[in-house]
């Protein structure tokens, strides 16, 4: 019995019914991350991990199972766990061990899921690749020579290299559905507001969210159903339940026209989510071409905005309260914010610190950071009008398989204009998930799935009839 | 339009004011990167110009309400200790920081 081939909805099952143990598992992950060369990880908790698999043996032994108990997950190291080093992937916090844990974190501890430890990403979830890492980059376990995505890199790459059955990551800009595309993956970022903040270590703080990644639909859906909900912590969670799903046959699916207009877009990967969409159509949905003409300026939108509550947020990291610190070799105040903040944070987050305070500093606001919050309200609106042509829209997650490293490593722009795709979500702050679609050759191709706001579970529902129709396909 | 042709010595005067020091090929690299950038979102005024003058336009979240929440005392609070065990520099159960007074900042 490995963990290799399992999902976490089948290892629930063999846990019940004690054809595996929780620790069994637990192990087999272990001594898999103990070998893997992906870099996957920047902490391994293997014996945190160990003592909550015993735990969550005598729970299932007392008949108390829940879907996560015993099942091991990795996490992605932006989000705090209690006890646990949480990096970021920076050198700013290297040492950083958080008092108290993330709301999601526990969420799956109350539930006794296993986690196993730290996933790499970009440093504070700024990048499309992993290799902004301070702790190296990730490998794609389906080509190691190309990278997995970002910033959830690690995250995939755990997965995808059957090192967990399922792990967290954190969506600003598509740093879920990318990584997920690029590795063959199911992954979600929810509405804003459906799942807390509290205890992600904030990046974009109105566009960031929490979701999962996991090999199936199923497993995508547990583990949301595991982090969602109302937590008065977070500002911004949003207390009204959820709506229930819309019946998946009877959807009206838009295919914007935009979306396979764009320059960047490879003609494989336009051929596999061509196929996608045909597959939906043979579920019984109904397929409609939609227009959403604002689409392609909301990359310029996202680089307006999202340097500007970087620069905010990364603030906060001035080598006093806690992280990294010069602070004894640094004679004044000033002189340790400079030489705390210059010394750990790496290229990406002091590009970004810079274009924040650029665009939004005296002379510059009005015609940069406030012309794009009035623009992102324009797409947003435009993703309205189109909900209420249809209850869906798909395209592709990402413009082209997973590149090569180096490829766009000196090249921001080039970097950026890979999630010209999932960015446009995130300034609405609608729920979307990315499914695999046909890969071209070995490399997986991904297909972005988005609803309204509070759609959440009818996407999730979509995409696990989509996956049932792939596999009948096969069969 | 505000300018895109942003020089090192402008890129040195943001990133004083973001507490970051940079070496000249820094400077040099981060202004032409940010030439490239800001030349790029310039199109955001294409979008910006269908709004017809909604000044009040700001986020998708506008329908968010300020909320409050009752004034109680919370019993998950983390305590002193716990909270300064990550500090970098402490005297007692106080952080302790480098003069302030008399220094240009």
């Amino acid at each position: 019995m490995t963990s290799k081939t399992l999902t976490i909805a089948l290892a629930a099952k063999k846990l019940r019914t004690k054809e595996v143990s929780s620790l069994e598992l637990t192990r087999d992950c272990l001594r898999r991350v103990a070998t893997s060369k992906l870099n996957a990880f920047t902490t391994v908790d293997e014996a945190g991990a160990l003592r909550s698999a015993k735990e969550a043996d005598k729970l299932i032994g007392s008949g108390k199972a829940e879907p996560l108990t015993g099942i091991p997950l990795a996490i992605k190291d932006v989000i705090s766990t209690k006890g646990l080093r949480t990096t970021a992937s920076s050198k700013i916090l290297d040492n950083y061990i958080p008092p108290f844990d993330a709301t999601v974190i526990a969420k799956l501890k109350a539930q006794k899921a296993v986690i196993l430890g730290k996933t790499n990403l970009d440093e504070f979830a700024m990048g499309s690749s992993t290799e902004n890492s301070a702790y190296g980059a990730t490998l794609n376990p389906i080509d190691p020579e190309r990278v997995p995505g970002g910033s959830s890199g690690g995250s995939a790459a755990a997965v995808a290299g059957d090192l967990c059955l399922g792990s967290l990551g954190s969506d600003t800009g598509g740093s879920i559905r990318q990584p997920a595309s690029l590795c063959g993956l199911y992954g979600f970022k929810p509405t804003y507001g459906r799942v807390s903040r509290y205890g992600l270590l904030a990046m974009a703080s109105s566009l960031d969210q929490i979701g999962p990644l996991s090999k199936t639909a199923t497993d995508m859906k547990v583990l949301f159903d595991a982090i969602a909900g109302y937590d008065r912590l977070d500002a911004t969670s949003i207390a009204k339940p959820l709506p229930k799903a819309k019946d998946i046959k009877k959807l009206k699916i838009g295919v914007p026209k935009e979306y396979f207009e764009s320059q960047g877009l490879s003609k494989d990967v336009r051929k596999s989510v061509e196929a996608g969409i045909e597959k939906l159509q043979k579920i019984g949905c109904q397929i409609k071409p939609v227009s959403l003409p604002t689409s392609p300026y909301a990359l310029a939108v996202y680089y307006l905005i999202m340097p500007v509550e970087v620069a905010s947020n990364l603030a906060r990291f001035d080598g006093i309260k806690y992280g990294a610190s010069t602070i004894d070799s640094s004679k004044t105040l000033a002189d340790v914010y400079f030489k705390t903040r210059s010394k750990y944070f790496g290229a990406e987050a002091k590009r970004r610190i810079i274009l924040g305070t650029y665009v939004s500093s005296a002379g510059y606001y009005d015609a940069y950071y406030g012309q794009a919050e009035k623009a992102r309200l324009v797409i947003a609106r435009d993703f309205e009008r189109v909900f209420r042509e249809v209850d869906v829209i798909v395209g592709p997650t990402s413009p082209t398989t997973a590149f090569k490293f180096g490829e766009k490593a000196d090249d921001p722009l080039a970097m950026y204009l890979s999630d010209i795709y999932t960015v446009p979500i995130n300034l609405a702050g609608v729920p979307s998930v990315s499914v695999p679609a046909e890969p071209v050759g070995e490399l997986p191709v991904g297909m972005q799935i988005t609803g309204p706001k509070d759609a959440d579970l009818t996407i999730l529902n979509l995409a696990v009839a989509y996956e049932d129709a792939c596999q009948k396909g096969k069969s | 339009m505000a300018k895109t042709n942003i020089s090192p010595k402008d890129v040195a005067r943001i990133a004083d004011l973001a507490r970051l020091e940079l070496d000249a090929q820094s400077l040099e690299c981060y202004a032409d990167q940010l030439r490239q950038i800001l030349k790029y979102v310039a199109s955001v005024h294409e979008v910006t110009d269908q709004t017809g003058g909604d000044d009040n336009a700001t986020t998708p979240h506008h329908e968010l309400k300020n909320i409050s929440r009752e004034d109680g005392v919370a019993d998950d609070n983390v305590g002193t200790e716990e909270l300064l065990r990550n500090t970098p520099s402490q005297t007692g159960d106080m952080i302790s920081v480098p003069i302030i007074l008399g220094e240009k900042v």
